[in-house]
Order: structure tokens, then C-alpha cells, then sequence
């Protein structure tokens, strides 16, 4: 594949129109977090509600990767219980860093499926693969109540 | 050597990047080496390896005397007083810890004050920031202009009493200003303030001449002039090598060594402590002589060419933004694409076989002052040519077709 081709529709539409892309403010649960080497800076905000995310968003500043990754995250994300989220999470963290391959989940749509697996490819550029998974890693510390993440 | 066939004499060139020719536009990052220098490499480990100022046998004296005419020749490069001012390092980062560190363990106390700039690069700051930790000093920033331009005229108004240093950038590595180090030397003098001068890119691009400059410590790196990676080199006015107390201990630094006390080796030597980058420092030797086989001043006029074509070209797209309008540049600027973050950029860049560097490039102090998260930056060296300039804008013009999508 060429590198052009981890430029998706997918992740092209919502990094150009990103969904839920604004503070929560209250919320029982945020964390910043930081990549260094490039400069791509996530605030993801969640609202749990009897185990189960009842409202998701994001904020931010970095590339189309990171944005439309955390677009698709709040989709993917919102209405799941704590089990399933801490599960998608470590799935999308090890279909990108060890490429292991995916297969839908009881309890995603298969419209949230394509936009999970969307993701896939990017796991073929290693230097692009923590713009994937920054938000995913930043919601999982404000789910175990850190502040903020540091991915190196 | 002619400018315009250079690129033979580098063989990375010859290689296919994504099926594409190579359009290296990150020398400010790290130069190639030409074919010379890997050839230097290759021949201090075929036939003439030794450990250097240990051995009197005929290698080691060979050795050692290779390892010395690279002092020698930094010293006619740089225009320096003397070559036993000349010290070799791991880095221009290491350079830079080692003025911090001895010059702050000694000299600087709570509340002191060190001068630095918002256009340097993090390795001219982080060490400045250790002594705000440890010794509880206060750093000051000489402000930029919003083309860039280092406000020196601010200078006289931070100094107080209390400044201890300044420390500085002789030409940024994102916008490409070139700061007037030696008006800065002269405003500094009239305080007694020292000046270090992180001269990274300064040394690779720019026609250095440290008896004009007059500065106190001036910091660079072999790998951005043609040279291997793994040498740094301090150029340090003696009087500091006196004072200092060496950066790091060991073989090689010390002149006699008892159970009671030792005494330390005299002039940079002291400051070369257990088995140095050997190869890599022999090596940089050709690295100078490929420079000053083409001509420093026709290196300079090639890069000046280089990028005023190219901010030209790139100014003529309306989507393109370049980072800062500076009225003294080297051959590096910066720019982003509009809604295109950089990192987009430099992955659509390298399907192209275009090499730029994505990110605040180790100057996160000079984006935040520009608003900006991050850049695209382009940096020449002497092997680019037009042509390379045609396949940027090629890249851009893939940038945005992508991005339409």
C-alpha cells in the first residue's frame, strides 16, 4: 500500500468535520494527552452515568490521523459500558502498534466496525501510529482517573 | 569541485525512496556525507586503527596525529584563536550542557540571571532550565519580531546586574534568521556579560569567523557540515578552560593522578575524558575539506539561491504560509498548507520521495510565540538543485489533492 492510501474517506471526512469536538464542562472524567515529538496535543472529556459512557468529546490541536481518530472514537465510544470500552480500547492499541487482525464485536454496529477498522493501515507506518492512538490512550487514563498521558 | 554535480559524490542519492529519486530537504536536521567521508570511515577501520594519545606504537601515533589535524583544521574553519580551545563533545547538545553546566555550577547562584532568546532550538534552553531548577536562576527572553526578527535592540533593557550569560542561536533553525552575534558580543562586553552561541546551524551554513566574533563559547556539530554523526565540537576561550572544572572525569583528561589528589590535563584536552568518537572525529577532517573544496562562500550563494526561489514559488500559492519573513536568512524556512497539519504534509511529502521535517522541530517556545502548533520545514543543503525546488511543488499540489478528497 502507498502512504497516500492511510488518507481514507473515513479519516479524511472527520478530520475535516470532526464530531464532538468541544469541552464537556462539568464531566466526571478528562485527561490531557501529550506526544511530544510531534506536537499533538488531546483533551478527551467523558461523562459516566451508571458504567456507562452517557456523554464523550474531545479537544484539540494535530494531524488528520489524530483527529479523525478521536472523531471516531467519541461515534464508537458513547452508550458503551465501562467492560466494552476498556476491551475497544486495548483492540484499536493492538491492531495499531502489533497489527493484529480484528473481528467485530457483539456489541458494535457494523457501521462503528468500518469506522474502527478504518484505522487498520495505519498500523504499515510507524511513525504515524501513536497519531492513532493518542486519543484512545488519553481517554483510557481519564477512565482510570489519571490526569495526563505522555506517549514517547 | 563544481556545485552542480555534487550530487554524485553522495551516494545515497543513487537509491529509490517509494520509487522515487530522493529530494532531501532536511539538512538542518542532519547533512549526507559524501563518498569521502564514508571512505574516511571505512579507511581509519581497515588500516590504521589505534586507541588515540595512549599508545606509542606506530598506529597509535598515527592515530592520534589524524585525530589532532581535525583539531588543526576545525581551527583554520572556524577562524579560532587557538586549537587547544577547541573541544570535541558528543553533540552541539552536549556542547551546549557542558558551557550550562560548568559555567553554572561555578558562576551562577539564586536569582542570577541568564539571557537566552525565544528563536532557540530546545538544545540551548533545557540545560539553561536545569540551573533555574537546581541553582534557582531566572531565565530572560530577547522577544522576536513577528518576521522573526531577534529584537537585539531589546537587549541593553534585560541586562541587570545580576546577568550572568547570554545564550544564543546564530541562526534559527526554523525561520532561518540570522542574528548579528557580534553586535550582541559587543553590547555584552560593555556589561562583562560572557556570550555562548549556539552555532549548529551557523557553522554548516553560514561563514563563521570566531576572532571577528569574539564570542566566549561557540557550540556546533560535525553531522550537519558533511561529517559523521557523533561529534560535537565547543570552541571555548581559554580563560573558561582554566576556570572550568571538567565536565565529566577520566582517562585522557588528567595529567598525574595520586591517592591524595589529581591534577587535570591543560587546555580542551581536559574536557576529553575516555576513548572519543575516533573515526568519526578523523573523518570530519574530509568533511571539511569537501567544504572547502567547493568554497564556503559558494555553498552560501548556492543555499541563498536555493531558498529564494523557493519562497518565491511557494509564496505564489495563496494555501501556503510561511513561517516568519526574517531580513537575514540561511537556507532553511518553514510553512504550513492551510487545514493541512504538518505531519500530513511530510507522509504525503515522502510518497514523493520529498525528505522535510513535520513538528515544532525542537522549538516549541518559537511556535508558541507564533501561534502556531507546528511546521513544515525546508532546509538546503549544497547536493539540491531546481529540480528538487519543482518536486516540492509537486508535493504540495499531491497535499492538497489528497486533502480534496
Amino acid at each position: 500500500m502507498t502512504k497516500v492510501e492511510i488518507y481514507k474517506d473515513i479519516v479524511l471526512k472527520n478530520s475535516k468535520a470532526p464530531l464532538n469536538k468541544k469541552i464537556i464542562s462539568p464531566c466526571t472524567h478528562s485527561s490531557m494527552g501529550n506526544n511530544p515529538l510531534c506536537g499533538d496535543k488531546i483533551e478527551m472529556f467523558a461523562n459516566i452515568k451508571d458504567k456507562i459512557i452517557s456523554e464523550i468529546s474531545f479537544q484539540g490541536d494535530g494531524c488528520a490521523i489524530s483527529i479523525a481518530s478521536a472523531s471516531i472514537l467519541t461515534q464508537i465510544l458513547k452508550g458503551k459500558n465501562l467492560i466494552q470500552c476498556s476491551e475497544l480500547v486495548q483492540k484499536f492499541n493492538q491492531m495499531i502498534e502489533k497489527k493484529q487482525s480484528i473481528n467485530n464485536f457483539a456489541y458494535l454496529s457494523k457501521e462503528h466496525y468500518e469506522l474502527f477498522s478504518s484505522f487498520q493501515s495505519i498500523s504499515d507506518f510507524p511513525m504515524r501510529r501513536k497519531c492513532a492512538t493518542l486519543s484512545w490512550l488519553t481517554l483510557d487514563s481519564a477512565l482510570n482517573n489519571k490526569k495526563t498521558i505522555i506517549l514517547t | 569541485m563544481n556545485i552542480k554535480d555534487i550530487k554524485k559524490h553522495f551516494p545515497i542519492f543513487e537509491q529509490k525512496i517509494n520509487g522515487k529519486s530522493l529530494v532531501y530537504l532536511d539538512s538542518a536536521n542532519s547533512s549526507q556525507k559524501p563518498k569521502k567521508v564514508i571512505d574516511s570511515l571505512n579507511k581509519f577501520y581497515s588500516e590504521d586503527f589505534a586507541n588515540v594519545g595512549r599508545g606509542i606504537y606506530t598506529l597509535a601515533a598515527n592515530a592520534s596525529e589524524q585525530y589532532e589535524n581535525t583539531r588543526l583544521a576545525l581551527k583554520q574553519f572556524i577562524n579560532a584563536s587557538d586549537e587547544s580551545e577547541i573541544i570535541f563533545t558528543k553533540n552541539s547538545t552536549e556542547s551546549l550542557n557542558l558551557v550550562a553546566s560548568c559555567y553554572g555550577s561555578k558562576f551562577i547562584n539564586e536569582g542570577d540571571e541568564i539571557i537566552s532568546t525565544e528563536l532557540e532550538h530546545h538544545a540551548n534552553f533545557v540545560p539553561w532550565h536545569f540551573l533555574r531548577k537546581k541553582k534557582g536562576a531566572v531565565i530572560k527572553f530577547l522577544e522576536i519580531d513577528d518576521k522573526g526578527n531577534l529584537k537585539i535592540e531589546d537587549l541593553e533593557k534585560l541586562i541587570t546586574k545580576k546577568t550572568k550569560i547570554i545564550s544564543l542561536t546564530h541562526m534559527s533553525n526554523v525561520t532561518g534568521t540570522i542574528v548579528d552575534i557580534k553586535k550582541v558580543v559587543e553590547i555584552a562586553k560593555i556589561h562583562n556579560i560572557p556570550v555562548c552561541v549556539d552555532g549548529t546551524q551557523g557553522a554548516a551554513h553560514l561563514d563563521v569567523n570566531l576572532k571577528d566574533i569574539d564570542c566566549d563559547f561557540y557550540a556546533f556539530s560535525g553531522h550537519k557540515m558533511y561529517g559523521p554523526t557523533g561529534v560535537g565540537i565547543l570552541n571555548i576561550k581559554y580563560k573558561w578552560l582554566e576556570a572550568f572544572e571538567p565536565f565529566i572525569g577520566g582517562g585522557g583528561m588528567i595529567d598525574n593522578v595520586s591517592k591524595e589528589d589529581i591534577n587535570y590535563a591543560k587546555g580542551a584536552w581536559k574536557f576529553e575524558a575516555g576513548t572519543m568518537p575516533t573515526a568519526e572525529i578523523i573523518a570530519l577532517n574530509e568533511s571539511i575539506n569537501f567544504i572547502n573544496s567547493i568554497g564556503k562562500q559558494e555553498i552560501i550563494k548556492h543555499e541563498n539561491q536555493l531558498t529564494k526561489k523557493a519562497l518565491k514559488d511557494l509564496k505564489s500559492i495563496k494555501e501556503v504560509s510561511v513561517v516568519g519573513d526574517p531580513n537575514t536568512r540561511g537556507g532553511v524556512f518553514s510553512f504550513n498548507l492551510k487545514d493541512i497539519h504538518s505531519h500530513d504534509v511530510s507522509t504525503i511529502f515522502d510518497s514523493e520521495g520529498i525528505a522535510v521535517r513535520g513538528g515544532h522541530h525542537c522549538c516549541q517556545i518559537l511556535h508558541d510565540k507564533l501561534n502556531l502548533n507546528s511546521s513544515v520545514r525546508v532546509s538546503f543543503g549544497v547536493y539540491n538543485d531546481e529540480k528538487d525546488i519543482d518536486v516540492l511543488l509537486k508535493g504540495i499540489g499531491k497535499c492538497q489533492s489528497v486533502f480534496k478528497k
